[in-house]
């Protein structure tokens, strides 16, 4: 169970749906425009979603853009998110997801965080219309870089390593975008040879000739790593543990917290 | 940065790092057995002390080593304020005829939290603790086992136990001075006159 206050909790809601509409979700919020906030990891959205889920729209409409999108959704960087998770947020997780309309997702989905629920005629019609409403795929690619770019290279981490390429000055090497992307150095650093050896990265992982650039990630791992530290800090009922939790925070890759907290600002 | 913790503040820091645990950890419960200044100063024999000494566990979990790192910064504590320096020294020297049974007892235990809960070494293990950290050039460890006013019996177990660790001729004369200065003829309890 989450215990934030309820001020960052509905914020952080905002923020989510902002970048759902980003996906092709049609929230009443506006959009994150990742030219000017940052790339949205997929797969972090989805966890920090499941994070923070009510009792809303999102709760169907999620599951519809799941079945709609579910060849552009990479099952196994969600898995090791959800893996690496902390046992507690796990349970809620778990519990946000165990809603009626997430039993309609693909297996592929429910496999990845262990959902066994089948969904009953009616849900699945309400899904059915909630789907209408999504925006289409050529739509998403034109919003969403980390989109675009599985269709272009094929739904895995060569793809997002690429997305990863396109920001500026992005001045990491192969460990930590292994870390960024939630997988394994060794794939990394694979793709990395190859993406040098073609001389579409130069030798310090910086795209050579780099012109349609973005300013950073608006959600990312790091997000994710994040979010823990701040529900964590807010069960601190020491204030030392709490102000040691806020100064672990790392905005590097991540402008959704940053925003998050600049509205708290005594927090930080 | 403060160096050295009263009674007060041990219990304080304890209690943070319970907290930590529990918001991290819900699911796991730990237990540490304390030798040392920290026992002696939780069972008021002295003021202070400057870290608290385990002797179990022996490898520290990576839950509370992350919790003693962050309770460090959270407090400005120093990076060791729990430490297994006592447990290494033992694994390390490692008794002829392993420890003795006494090291099993305990004087008793606090539950810091529900998760949490510390155990502190009997006097006969913690006098004979003393006695193996006792050099004459460093008194620190001599006033604490003064501290301790242990009976004969006791300091005769606590020479016993170090001379099953270290029978060489400088620990003896070592032995010598520090029981000396706390009142003790070494001599007399190993039987043999020094001329």
């Amino acid at each position: 169970m989450i215990n934030l206050p309820e001020k960052i909790e509905t914020r952080a809601r905002f923020m989510i749906r902002s970048a759902w509409v980003t996906m092709g979700i049609p929230f009443d919020v506006p959009m994150v425009n990742e030219k000017r906030e940052g790339i949205i990891d997929v797969e972090a959205l989805f966890m920090a979603t499941f994070l923070f889920m009510g009792q809303d729209r999102m709760v169907t409409d999620l599951p519809a853009w799941i079945i709609r999108f579910k060849d552009i959704i990479n099952h196994q960087k969600l898995k090791s998110m959800f893996k690496s998770c902390p046992e507690k947020n796990k349970r809620t997780i778990y519990k946000n997801l165990n809603h009626d309309p997430f039993g309609a997702t693909p297996g592929s989905f429910k496999r990845v965080f262990g959902l066994k629920s089948l969904p009953s005629r009616e849900m699945i019609q309400t899904i059915e219309r909630r789907s209408s409403k999504l925006n289409s795929l050529d739509h998403v690619a034109q919003t969403s870089i980390m989109l675009k770019n599985r269709l272009l290279y094929g739904t895995g981490f060569r793809a997002d390593l690429i997305t990863i390429t396109q920001i500026k000055n992005i001045k990491m090497n192969g460990k930590q975008l292994a870390t960024l992307l939630c997988t394994a150095d060794s794939t990394i650093s694979r793709i990395l040879n190859d993406l040098r050896s073609c001389k579409f990265l130069d030798q310090d992982n910086e795209r050579i000739g780099l012109a349609n650039s973005y300013p950073g990630m608006f959600i990312s791992t790091q997000t994710i790593l994040n979010l823990y530290e701040i529900i964590d800090a807010e069960e601190f009922r020491s204030e030392e543990l709490k102000r040691d939790a806020y100064k672990n925070i790392s905005f590097k890759n991540d402008r959704f917290c940053m925003q998050l907290l600049s509205s708290f600002a005594s927090r930080l | 940065m403060p160096t050295d913790l009263n009674k007060t503040q041990i219990l304080e820091n304890l209690e943070v790092l319970s907290e930590w645990l529990s918001v991290k950890y819900p699911d796991e419960t730990f237990e540490l057995v304390v030798v040392g200044g920290a026992a002696m100063a939780l069972d008021e024999f002295k003021d202070q002390t400057r870290d608290i000494d385990l002797l179990l566990p022996e490898i520290l979990p990576a839950a509370l080593k992350e919790g003693i790192a962050h309770v460090s910064r959270a407090k400005r504590l120093p990076p060791e304020w729990i430490n297994t320096n006592a447990a290494n020294i033992l694994k390390k020297l490692k008794p002829t005829k392993g420890l003795p049974e006494y090291f099993n007892e305990i004087s008793r235990t606090i539950d810091i939290g529900d998760n949490l809960k510390i155990t502190l070494i009997g006097r006969r293990a913690l006098i004979g603790m003393k006695l193996l950290a006792s050099t004459p050039s460093y008194t620190k460890h001599t006033d604490d086992i003064r501290s301790l006013n242990p009976g004969k019996e006791e300091i005769e177990e606590a020479v016993r136990f170090v001379l099953s660790i270290d029978n060489n001729e400088l620990r003896k004369e070592d032995l010598r001075i520090v029981l000396k200065a706390i009142g003790f003829d070494f001599d007399k309890f190993t039987g043999k006159n020094r001329n």
